[in-house]
């Protein structure tokens, strides 16, 4: 189709971009559900004696979401080596 | 003792039939009595008879008897032992609850999602031939439950080499310089822009917002594409929440005029001070810039000087041209392509010797060499405290950085020793310190509280650079005559200029009171 090859990368069709965004969407919101579970669970008081928020919580949930980041960084990239080396394969 | 059973069958021999009868008795005395005089030939020692009543004995449960002298002894080595310890944990757990309490109430404070609290930063060093765990451990066990109760942030800048935190916080300070140079030359250029070219940027401005219009089209589809981008417009607290999401971030010291009463600096271990301390010299009286080696120091000068026989011109000495050349200021920027040409050359070749000098850590990747002082501590004296900062240390206020808080050597400083001691004949002294840790958790304790309250004192040039020298004595001989060797920047004496110390504060553990509400 392109014209003296300039035609750039073959189109993927429109649905399978769209099930692609949503897959994604889908990840992050359930990471996104899963961190504000566990930090507030570990950071807030039960109590909710106060509708804001005082420093000791407000720290513990910058550094609980910091946490949660970085090891969702490193399970990711490590499970990315593990399927690249073909650990998994034949497996499920 | 073993002679006394063989006497006293003799001396009362007439004794065994009245005590005969009262064997049975619960008394110790008397069964004592009555074995060295029921066998005075045999010299074995029967087994008490112990305790016992019809009701144990229906019960099936043998006699109660006092353990034996050995087992004794033993139960009360033991116990002693283990007691000691408890003792230690227990009452340490009392006085970190002590000073937990006492800064709590300074952590219910509200704070906003927007603002970000005082941050103290802490350095530590592992202590001489050791692990930084065991640095690590003294922050975490005595420092660290006392911050986290006080709703003070903090950052720990910890190293597994020596040099890392000198090199950091002198490049720390050599950045903040360099900033300022540059803003102050952007300064320059506006100015000189406005004076010429006012009308005419005017006229630019009005253009500029013409053309505006008629992009607005395209800025709209961008804006679209930017927002999808964004997790917060998609998710969250600040999903369709404008107010919050316009909001920035506020920096709570920003608002603490007085620069010494921002942030905190911790320094844990005598080394860690030592670096932090020649790391602030060496960015505000070093050059901004790596400053030559010596072979190309020597080149260097060999050039200028045929320049100058040319010219005519009296040499100036070698000791004064390399000190033009560690005063960086805003000439030699601008100036000077000699010198610039001399410095390519020497990153070159630095480049080069990095490559052979690269260790391997752990991982096995790569580490980089740490760069030497830019400037040594015999130079202190002869070379200019950092130009761009004389304004702000003339009126002292803060020097302006990215987040309006003070930088890092206008923060007072407090230091936690480290005692590590190792060796095999040490192991007496080891294990007294390890029964008598709640002195130092009071110690650290009441120090850390004087970080938190911010009760600070003017550094005194005189002492303060010895503070924590005793750990000193812990070190390994060996480790600092190896140090010597290499010439570690440990095991050298701290020199200090007093034009850097007296711009310095430190924190005062004494000013803290004991009970300050009675």
């Amino acid at each position: 189709m392109s014209f003296l090859g300039l035609g750039g990368a073959p189109q993927v069709s429109s649905e399978a971009k769209i099930q692609a965004a949503e897959a994604e969407l889908d990840l992050v919101t359930d990471m996104f559900n899963r961190l504000v579970d566990n930090c507030h669970q570990k950071c807030i008081t039960k109590g909710y004696s106060e509708g804001d928020l005082n420093k000791n919580e407000s720290l513990c949930i910058d550094r609980c979401v910091a946490k949660y980041f970085e090891v969702n960084v490193k399970v990711g990239e490590n499970m990315q080596k593990l399927g690249s080396s073909g650990a998994f394969a034949g497996r499920p | 003792m073993s002679d006394k059973p063989e006497v006293k069958p003799e001396v009362k021999p007439e004794v065994k039939p009245e005590v005969k009868p009262e064997v049975i008795s619960l008394d110790n005395n008397a069964s004592k009595i009555d074995q060295s005089s029921s066998q005075p030939k045999i010299k074995e020692i029967p087994k008490s008879k112990g305790y016992s009543n019809p009701a144990l004995r229906a019960m099936g449960l043998p006699p109660l008897r006092i353990p034996s002298r050995n087992w004794m002894i033993f139960w009360a080595v033991v116990s002693v032992g283990i007691g000691g310890i408890a003792y230690d944990k227990y009452q340490q757990t009392k006085i970190r609850q002590k000073w937990c309490d006492r800064v709590h109430n300074y952590s219910l404070e509200t704070l906003n999602p927007n603002e970000k609290v005082r941050k103290i930063t802490i350095f530590v060093a592992p202590p001489p031939n050791s692990f930084l765990n065991d640095s690590m451990y003294v922050f975490r066990r005595y420092i660290k439950p006392i911050l986290n109760s006080s709703g003070v942030d903090y950052e720990i800048r910890s190293e597994n080499r020596q040099g890392v935190i000198r090199s950091t916080v002198s490049a720390e300070i050599r950045d903040l310089r360099r900033q300022i140079l540059i803003k102050n030359l952007e300064l320059e250029k506006l100015n000189t822009e406005n004076q010429w070219f006012n009308k005419i940027s005017k006229y630019l401005k009005s253009w500029i917002t013409k053309s505006d219009k008629v992009l607005k089209d395209e800025q709209d589809y961008l804006k679209l594409q930017s927002e999808l981008k964004d997790i917060k417009n998609l998710i969250g607290i600040y999903y369709q929440n404008e107010s919050l999401k316009s909001q920035t971030t506020i920096y709570k010291d920003s608002e603490i005029i007085e620069p010494s009463l921002n942030g905190g600096v911790i320094c844990i271990g005598r080394g860690a001070y030592k670096e932090y301390i020649q790391g602030i010299h060496e960015g505000l009286l070093g050059p901004l810039d790596k400053p030559l080696d010596d072979d190309s120091m020597v080149k260097f000068n060999s050039s200028k000087i045929s320049e100058e026989k040319a010219i005519d011109i009296e040499l100036p000495p070698k000791d004064d041209e390399k000190i033009s050349l560690e005063v960086v200021n805003q000439d030699k920027i601008i100036e000077n392509n000699n010198e610039d040409k001399v410095d390519e050359e020497t990153n070159l070749e630095n480049k080069k010797e990095k490559e052979e000098e690269e260790e391997l850590d752990e991982n096995g990747e790569k580490l980089l060499p740490i760069p030497k002082p830019f400037i040594s501590p015999l130079d202190y004296s002869n070379s200019k405290l950092a130009p761009e900062f004389q304004k702000f240390f003339d009126s002292n206020s803060k020097i302006p950085t990215s987040t309006d808080e003070s930088i890092i050597f206008q923060q007072p400083i407090l230091v936690i020793p480290v005692y590590n001691i190792v060796g095999f004949l040490n192991i007496p002294r080891n294990i007294y310190r390890h029964y008598t840790k709640r002195y130092l958790m009071e110690e650290y304790g009441k120090a850390t509280v004087s970080v938190i309250e911010q009760l600070k004192s003017n550094f005194n040039p005189q002492n303060d650079l010895d503070l924590c020298k005793d750990e000193e004595n812990d070190w390994p001989k060996n480790w600092v005559k190896k140090g010597q060797e290499r010439n570690s920047e440990w095991v050298q004496d701290l020199i200090g200029d007093e034009r850097v110390l007296n711009k310095l504060w430190v924190y005062d553990a004494e000013k803290v009171q004991e009970n300050p509400e009675k």
